[in-house]
């Protein structure tokens, strides 16, 4: 007999503070996961490397594939939900219209309009009559979405890697679009990203994996702010790691920090003739930038993420102290 | 003044079991695929490969003659000879019918049927939503893997004279052997013919359907479903175990069997050799001109492949009709006919014979070739070795693959072979219909063997000369 089950929660539980619960979770070397809750409420993302086992987990949750060993809870209140897999998993033979149109199902007829006017949020209008097949990537990931908000009640929309393969320029419109209908539906989300930006913009609650093993589930401020380690904070972004040694050779102002995470907004760097580091290579990356920093007097040196970014006075030569900010 | 075409016997019992082995076929081979052994990592996929494959390439002559005194005993029940004749076509066709599966693999990937399923229908409702799904999507390939299975079945000969089940291929070549002229065979052969042109026609059609809207192709087919279900996977590797082992291993078996207490013997026949030597000159030059002929087709524009199709179809049909077809050419024509007792109407037929499956394998080359890394050796300047291993091989073995096919005649080489250039199999094939014996075993194993020891040299040859060049 094979070591995995679903349990079904009993219809009339008391509302639950999860949507899923993993326990003991084996599926072959891909992931391993002792206990894991996906919480209600809450946006949830999930977050890795390539390969670290996100698409396997949210291929559990919807039923995709089963677990070697373990068991997968959904609870009712996860009922009914929908999922966008990572290759958008579109029928062939259907036009984008017709996708969202058999999503909709008879039951919840919406008119040819409405439908196109979901469409058109998604820059899909003019594709209407179009297939997967003559569709590009962009489009594709477009429709997939565009289909999961057609689905009628949906409690939960379990997305991977949504919106990846569009442009960055247009996909702040399209999570806006998204934001709104699951707001106004009450629908949680659960969905997989590689973007920093997207995970502090859209979720609250991030899970992270690691060589197909579970290393953080906690709030996304927590895992922003106080990561346990480098390696979880690098998720969220670019990171200084200061343990407090670091902090004590390296910070002018000598500020007792909670945490070894200090975020780039939290460092200012400040060109003074009389500063003990000197420039020796800057970077600039629009929201941050990156200078690299030599000590003359240990022959230390080392990167450090800063803000403002446009720091006319810093340039390779010049001499600059550290200051972390409250 | 034309005349109708004869009846002939057999017709309709034959049609009936070859549409039974190709549904038959059809269902395996989608297990088989939906298991996803073929696309395992590892050894696991060679072994599968192999399992397929074996059957299809263990020629007639070594199955017919291996199941020969099984078939003999069931004489007085006809049923169940006829049952051990579609068994043995099935594990012969059933790799046909896989690739033309994979060949035109379904749009619909695992996570859109998937997503079909979390539909809020009722369950009816989503089984039919699912299955029309996967009938929209699934384009023509099964139908296409349906008619290749019939046409070859339908078509076959070798191995129901062997076995001694009637049907028209078997009764239209005693004919012939028993004096009929061969236009009069070919006249005899008409309703079959007609049948075949009426699967054929259909195929092209639906091939020529699907080129032209060209929206069947699969999209975004990356991070799939890693594995079939565990059920799904034991029941296709019992399908290809059962396949391998009656079509290929037991046969094998059988004959080294029997063969060893011949070997000695075979001094007392020297012409074996020089006809070994008659067949593998025939295959490799079958061999050479249809790869040729399929790759010059295959490269150029569409229409020039359509051109190819057209001109493999009638090889479709089987190897007796196209025999009697090349004979008649030769024989009716007064310009062919001073060719007529020339190696030209037995190359030719081989040739023509081995263009559908060289079509076929160029296809596949080409679908699996490694254009981006061969590109990228060329601008590297890579040595010959790399560009051997990325592309060399396959094609070297493609052709190895055709040479098997046409060495293993017998039809062709039945009623087209030149006097004194007897190909090896005529007199095997003769000597089979008396039994079996230890020497004729010995026969046997030796006149297999020997395609295998052309492929090792071949091999060798082919490895250390691209070796040798990338060391210069």
């Amino acid at each position: 007999m094979s070591p995995y089950s679903v349990r079904i929660v009993e219809k009339n539980a008391p509302p639950s503070a999860w949507l899923w619960r993993l326990q003991e979770i084996r599926l072959g070397d891909r992931l391993r996961i002792p206990a894991l809750d996906f919480p209600a409420d809450q946006v949830t993302a999930v977050l890795g490397h390539s390969g670290a086992g996100k698409t396997s987990l949210l291929n559990l949750l919807v039923g995709f594939e089963k677990p070697d060993a373990g068991t997968v809870t959904p609870h009712p209140r996860a009922q009914p939900f929908f999922w966008v897999p990572q290759n958008a998993g579109l029928w062939p033979h259907l036009t984008a219209r017709e996708h969202l149109r058999l999503v909709r199902g008879k039951a919840h007829a919406e008119c040819d309009a409405a439908l196109d006017a979901r469409l058109a949020a998604f820059d899909l209008a003019e594709r209407a009559r179009a297939r997967p097949a003559t569709l590009s990537s962009g489009e594709c990931a477009r429709l997939a979405v565009a289909r999961a908000l057609a689905f009628p009640n949906a409690a939960v929309l379990v997305m991977d890697e949504p919106l990846a393969h569009v442009d960055s320029a247009r996909s702040g419109s399209y999570w806006r679009t998204m934001r709104g209908h699951l707001q106004a539906q009450g629908t949680a989300l659960i969905f997989s990203t590689h973007s920093p930006e997207i995970v502090l913009a859209e979720a609250t609650h991030a899970v992270c994996l690691q060589a197909s093993r579970l290393r953080f589930a906690g709030d996304v401020p927590t895992l922003y702010q106080s990561a346990p380690d480098e390696e979880l904070a690098n998720f969220l972004g670019p990171v200084n790691w200061l343990p407090a040694a670091e902090a004590a050779r390296w910070l002018s102002n000598q500020p007792t920090l909670e945490t070894p995470c200090v975020r780039p907004e939290k460092i200012s760097l400040e060109v003074a003739d009389d500063a003990r580091f000197v420039v020796t290579a800057t970077r600039f990356f629009g929201s941050h930038a990156e200078a690299e920093l030599h000590d003359p007097a240990t022959g230390e040196t080392r990167r450090f993420f800063h803000r403002p970014a446009n720091n006319a006075g810093l340039r390779p030569g010049s001499r600059v102290r550290i200051q972390c900010l409250r | 003044m034309p005349t109708a075409p004869l009846p002939i016997p057999s017709l309709w019992p034959t049609a009936g079991r070859a549409l039974l082995v190709a549904l038959v076929s059809l269902g395996a081979a989608r297990c088989i695929i939906q298991a996803r052994l073929l696309e395992a990592n590892g050894g696991r996929r060679q072994v599968a490969w192999i399992c397929l494959l074996a059957p299809f390439f263990a020629p007639a002559l070594l199955v017919g003659y291996a199941f020969a005194p099984l078939a003999q005993m069931l004489v007085r029940a006809p049923t169940a000879q006829t049952a051990l004749y579609a068994w043995l076509l099935w594990t012969r066709l059933l790799p046909v019918a896989v690739i033309a599966l994979l060949l035109a693999p379904s749009a619909l990937t695992p996570q859109g049927e998937h997503c079909a399923h979390l539909l809020p229908h009722r369950a009816a409702q989503k089984r039919i939503v699912a299955w029309r799904l996967r009938w929209r999507a699934a384009g023509p390939a099964p139908f296409v893997a349906l008619a290749s299975v019939f046409l070859l079945a339908f078509g076959e000969f070798e191995l129901a004279s062997l076995v001694g089940v009637k049907t028209w291929t078997v009764a239209i070549f005693n004919a012939q052997a028993g004096g009929l002229a061969p236009g009069a065979a070919l006249r005899l052969a008409a309703a079959p013919a007609l049948l075949q042109a009426a699967a054929l026609g259909s195929v092209l059609g639906l091939l020529a359907l699907q080129s032209k809207s060209n929206e069947r192709r699969p999209i975004l087919h990356q991070a799939e479903k890693p594995s079939g279900k565990k059920s799904a996977r034991l029941s296709a590797w019992l399908l290809l175990g059962a396949s391998a082992i009656i079509g290929a291993a037991l046969p094998v078996a059988l004959l080294a069997f029997g063969a060893w207490r011949g070997l000695a013997r075979l001094t007392e026949h020297p012409a074996l050799a020089q006809e070994i030597a008659t067949s593998a000159g025939f295959a490799a030059l079958a061999a050479c001109c249809a790869g040729w002929l399929a790759a010059a087709f295959w490269q150029r524009r569409a229409r020039c492949r359509w051109c190819g199709f057209v001109l493999a179809a009638p090889a479709m049909g089987g190897t007796l009709l196209l025999a009697l077809g090349v004979l008649t050419l030769f024989q009716a024509t007064l310009t062919l006919g001073q060719l007529y007792d020339s190696p030209l109407p037995l190359l030719l037929a081989l040739t023509w014979m081995l263009l559908p499956p060289a079509l076929l394998f160029t296809a596949l080359r080409q679908a699996t070739r490694p254009a981006e890394a061969l590109h990228v050796a060329q601008l590297a300047g890579s040595p010959p070795a790399l560009f051997w291993q990325l592309e060399g091989r396959t094609r070297a073995g493609v052709v190895f693959a055709l040479f098997c096919l046409a060495y293993f005649d017998l039809t062709c080489s039945s009623l087209l072979a030149p006097t004194g250039l007897p190909p090896v199999f005529v007199r095997l094939y003769n000597l089979a219909h008396y039994g079996h014996s230890a020497v004729l075993s010995a026969m046997l194993l030796l006149a297999y063997l020997a395609p295998g020891c052309v492929g090792l040299l071949g091999a060798f040859v082919c490895q250390h000369v691209a070796l040798l060049r990338s060391d210069r």
